[in-house]
């Protein structure tokens, strides 16, 4: 625990009284938490007002509304598309905060390509790498365009797609330069800028669905009015579908844009700290 | 029951290690833990006896008591990539504040910061 240094004025009562008193805080807080968890609905209660409110809605008529068989996909790009809207919006902006945070405060408008310092760059490593990402990269689609009737969608999707380019950084180093070590390595996947470029073509075509829905005649988001030909339920179908794709691009971009960000930050900002300081303690 | 109380433990741990532990990095990930409690809390309230997987199968035309309820695992599906980002997010602060005052001990940074 950290030991105020010499020279500070010392604060009222001892510290280990005040972190006694902080400490005994929290087993009050468990106590009340519990004591309030008493008056929930019994575990897996179907009369729950969770379960009965609004719930029999969807599960009812979900996939006949959305053609949708994931119910969490119908209300996820469907019923409750303005709030995905507004996560997508929170993830893309966590993004663009960390670029503004580290790579735009390093001022250098253009860093010398993301990813690691020092890449791993083994024989081994590369030929998995190699076999691993394209399975990792197709199974990341497989999810996102399978998400209508199985557990997926562009969220999950996403994560996946941005977990590749991560695993592909990690390993062949920085996505546009320093391939001295591996020239066999192809050039492959988007660096921060295309990154970058992914996310806001996904967040754009989010708002641009739903623009296009007021186009035809609909509410913002509410695209069943979308022409895309046959019945609304299989218009709602497709039109989730690009809104699924259109979050798996902002979550894929804003992850790859996350990692090459810290990582250009941590190579600027030096050497380990000195024990104590936080790198260990 | 049990998995309220072990949501409200692992909220607490939360809450305990984000103002005990001294170390800003620590605190952060105490934060996952307490936001990790708040999505197994809100998952378990999605939970119906006899219901299974909110997925529509083959069969006739869906019944509420047959499927789990799909609000709270839409939220919590959203709420975790949310919070993977908002920790990256974190992990920029935490990057610049180690470059700029070479300690991420709170109190030292604290002195630092005077």
């Amino acid at each position: 625990m950290g030991t105020a240094p010499p020279g500070r004025p010392p604060a009222p009562g001892t510290p280990r009284v005040r972190r006694l008193l902080g400490a005994a805080a929290f087993p009050a807080l468990f106590v009340g938490l519990v004591v309030g968890m008493t008056q929930l609905p019994e575990f897996g209660d179907p009369a729950s007002p969770a379960s009965t409110h609004l719930s029999p809605r969807f599960i009812e008529d979900a996939a006949a509304e959305t053609g949708a068989a994931n119910m969490v996909t119908a209300v996820l790009a469907d019923y409750r598309g303005y709030d995905t809207l507004g996560e997508a919006a929170v993830i893309f902006a966590a993004g663009l905060g960390c670029l503004v945070i580290l790579a735009a405060a390093g001022a250098r408008p253009d860093p010398p390509g993301a990813g690691m310092s020092h890449p791993f760059g083994s024989v081994v490593l590369d030929a998995a790498t190699r076999i691993l990402v394209p399975v990792v990269l197709l199974f990341a689609v497989y999810v996102l365009i399978h998400g209508h009737v199985s557990p997926g969608g562009g969220f999950q999707g996403g994560v996946l797609f941005g977990s590749g380019l991560i695993m592909m950084r990690l390993v062949w180093g920085p996505a546009h330069e320093g391939r001295a070590h591996q020239p066999a390595v192809p050039a492959f996947g988007p660096g921060l800028r295309g990154s970058l470029v992914l996310a806001c073509a996904g967040i754009l075509a989010y708002v641009g669905i739903g623009l296009a829905a007021m186009a035809f005649g609909g509410e913002f988001l509410n695209y069943g009015t979308l022409p895309l030909g046959g019945d609304p339920a299989h218009v709602r179908e497709l039109a989730t579908l690009g809104i699924e794709a259109a979050v798996f691009l902002t979550v894929a971009g804003t992850v790859a844009v996350l990692f090459d960000t810290i990582s250009i930050g941590m190579r600027e900002s030096g050497a380990p700290l000195p024990p104590g300081d936080g790198d260990s303690a | 029951m049990t998995i309220y109380a072990f949501a409200a433990a692992l909220f607490t741990l939360g809450i305990a290690g984000m103002a005990l532990l001294p170390n800003l990095l620590r605190k952060l990930l105490a934060m996952n833990v307490m936001q990790v409690a708040v999505i197994v809390f809100f998952v378990s309230l999605a939970f119906k006896d006899g219901a299974t997987v909110p997925i529509l199968g083959q069969g006739g035309a869906p019944r509420a008591a047959e499927f789990m309820n799909p609000l709270p695992h839409t939220l919590m599906l959203t709420a975790i990539v949310v919070s993977v980002s908002t920790t990256g997010l974190a992990l920029g602060l935490l990057v610049r504040i180690r470059s700029r005052f070479r300690t991420l001990n709170e109190q030292r940074l604290l002195d630092r910061l005077r």
